[in-house]
């Protein structure tokens, strides 16, 4: 662990991304106390200028903006930290079993994982959102349930090059039962592959999520970046800071994950 | 075709069926466990409870929910995608309406990211670790982590409103009626900043791709051969070191389809592009359900087909995967 960490601080850009990342979840857990107003509270003037008193400007409606964005950041963290808690569950044990080596599990849960993969999660999200209504939970839920596929195929191809390892082939000769191997020797070296490709997993599920809030489908009692920049569209001749902002976050916050996933990759998988 | 060919091609079938049957399951099961009655959506709220039992009845709302899913099944089959609850016109009529101007839009940005993905992807890896290859990949970084609608409403503020280079929404000018040439350079004009949007995050895509392969390829002992030979830099590239990172380029535009029609429908949103995805999101809003069902089947069938389709082809060019991970006991 110590050893990534230091090849990873070495890394050129795998260090901007880890800088990124603690960023946005420190922005995140602190929000209340960074923030300078609540996100809701009518303190400005309709949609002011950024100015010293408020510096990314206001809404329509007289919103502080830089405290509506400081408060989105927890809505990105409770999504990814719900997508990343699914995504490894699933995709973990997905992949450990069908890797495992029974023939008719590994085909029929790999046929699983490719009807997952295959049907478009986005369009699958809006048709959600708005059958049953806004729901930041139902949203986690469902991009968790939906973007494993990935992470399991990944962890399959891992658990069966290890089972070919002679620590394996070794565990077996002394007895273990196939249980006892998967979990005991084979799930302690899947683990580390399985976290270097959830930046990546997560970033691509912030993305849809924004795009859900963009079109007004997410959930009205929370702030999001998406849903910041899907309000913005009706004032982009008259306040270019409403979208300028919020959309700058998110970019950076995938930006942050996709250098930090690719840096973990390098670092964990590829040595 | 090979036997090895055709067990691929039977199998690749076999999986894309069951997920087109998952889908219409999938989507009549969400639609049929929504809260809220479709009737109230239909017919409005405080209507009398005749006019209401009319309604269910001729909407089939009625019966029990096997027999409507059958029913449903068996007009899918025939191409019959009921009637939007709110304009009473077939779903067909609406969606084919809407249809030829998604397709400008994402047919031209799928066409254009290829090509301009391909040239930049190989115009990096020829400049490897020099300005060129630097800037390209920083570029293509860049555009993945951006979200299409924060893109398209930064190009809007600068290019249609700070220049007034380009129009800031529609298909076409509401003020002059133009036909002939002009109404295609009208409609030219429009399509170029949705276009260019959601083609840049395809285009990125393909670059990063395509320098991967051609790097590798590039220490090939085959182009070696071709470098020995003393072949031109342009014939080394174009002809040898090309060919073989092509395939993952075809299979990239095969899966990420469904993300070019997702980027579409935010696109179509942030240009009031008059599309599949503002029907889509205007049905969402008043709960039509068949609208919105009938879009879900459409780009979830055209996603599972044309992902066959580049199996398929892919395949086909390269007969090793058919024999691959797929097809091993």
């Amino acid at each position: 662990m110590a050893s990534w960490l230091s090849r990873l601080a070495r890394h050129p850009t795998g260090l901007v991304g880890l800088i990124g990342t603690l960023l946005v979840v420190s922005v995140g857990v602190a929000a209340p106390v960074l923030a300078p107003n609540k996100p809701f509270a009518l303190v400005a003037p309709p949609l002011a200028a950024p100015s010293r008193a408020f510096w990314m400007g206001s809404d329509a409606l007289g919103h502080d903006l830089l405290s509506q964005v400081i408060h989105g950041a927890r809505s990105s963290l409770f999504m990814a930290a719900v997508v990343s808690a699914l995504v490894l569950i699933i995709g973990i044990v997905v992949g450990l079993v069908a890797g495992s080596g029974r023939a008719w599990l590994d085909d029929l849960l790999m046929r699983v994982t490719e009807v997952v993969q295959i049907i478009p999660r986005f369009f699958l999200a809006l048709l959600v959102s708005a059958m049953f209504g806004a729901g930041t939970t139902r949203l986690a839920l469902l991009l968790g349930f939906t973007s494993w596929p990935t992470l399991a195929r990944i962890v399959r191809a891992e658990t069966q090059t290890l089972t070919e390892r002679d620590f394996v082939t070794a565990a077996r000769a002394l007895g273990s039962s196939r249980r006892r191997v998967l979990t005991r020797e084979i799930l302690p070296n899947v683990v580390p592959t399985a976290f270097a490709y959830l930046g990546l997993v997560v970033a691509q599920a912030l993305l849809v999520e924004a795009g859900i809030g963009f079109l007004g489908l997410g959930d009205p009692n929370t702030v999001s970046w998406g849903q910041l920049a899907g309000e913005a569209q009706r004032f982009l001749r008259v306040a270019w800071w409403l979208p300028v902002f919020p959309g700058a976050c998110i970019a950076f916050t995938v930006l942050s994950l996709n250098l930090l996933g690719d840096a973990l990759a390098d670092v964990i998988i590829r040595r | 075709m090979t036997h090895a060919g055709l067990r691929f091609a039977a199998r690749r079938l076999g999986l894309a069926i069951p997920t087109v049957f998952a889908v219409v399951v999938l989507s009549f099961v969400l639609i049929h466990a929504a809260p809220g009655d479709p009737v109230t959506a239909i017919a409005g709220d405080g209507g009398d409870a005749a006019y209401y039992a009319e309604t269910r009845a001729r909407f089939g709302l009625d019966r029990p929910i096997g027999r409507q899913f059958l029913s449903y099944l068996g007009r899918l089959l025939r191409g019959d995608l009921g009637r939007s609850y709110l304009q009473g016109r077939p779903v067909r009529a609406m969606i084919a309406e809407r249809l030829p101007a998604t397709l400008l839009l994402t047919g031209t940005a799928l066409f254009l990211s290829t090509v301009i993905g391909i040239a930049l992807g190989l115009f990096a890896a020829s400049r490897h670790g020099r300005g060129g290859d630097v800037f390209v990949s920083s570029i293509a970084v860049l555009v993945l982590a951006t979200p299409a609608f924060w893109l398209g409403q930064l190009t809007i503020i600068w290019f249609a409103l700070r220049t007034g280079w380009f129009p800031v929404q529609g298909m076409t000018n509401a003020r002059v009626v133009n036909t002939g040439w002009r109404a295609a350079i009208d409609v030219t004009h429009h399509l170029a900043l949705p276009v260019a949007v959601l083609a840049a995050q395809e285009v990125a895509a393909v670059a990063r791709l395509l320098r991967t392969g051609v790097l590798t390829e590039l220490e090939s002992a085959h182009v070696l051969m071709a470098r020995a030979k003393g072949l031109p830099e342009r014939r080394v590239y174009l002809r040898h070191a090309l060919r073989r990172p092509l395939l993952p380029v075809l299979a990239v535009i095969g899966s990420r389809l469904g993300q070019i029609l997702s980027g579409t429908v935010v696109i179509e949103i942030v240009f009031g592009w008059p599309g599949v995805g503002r029907l889509l999101l205007s049905a969402m809003q008043n709960r039509d359900v068949p609208v919105v069902l009938g879009v879900f089947l459409l780009t979830a069938t055209t996603v599972i087909v044309a992902n066959l389709l580049v199996d398929l082809a892919s395949a086909r060019i390269d007969p090793r995967i058919a024999l691959g991970r797929n097809d091993r006991r």
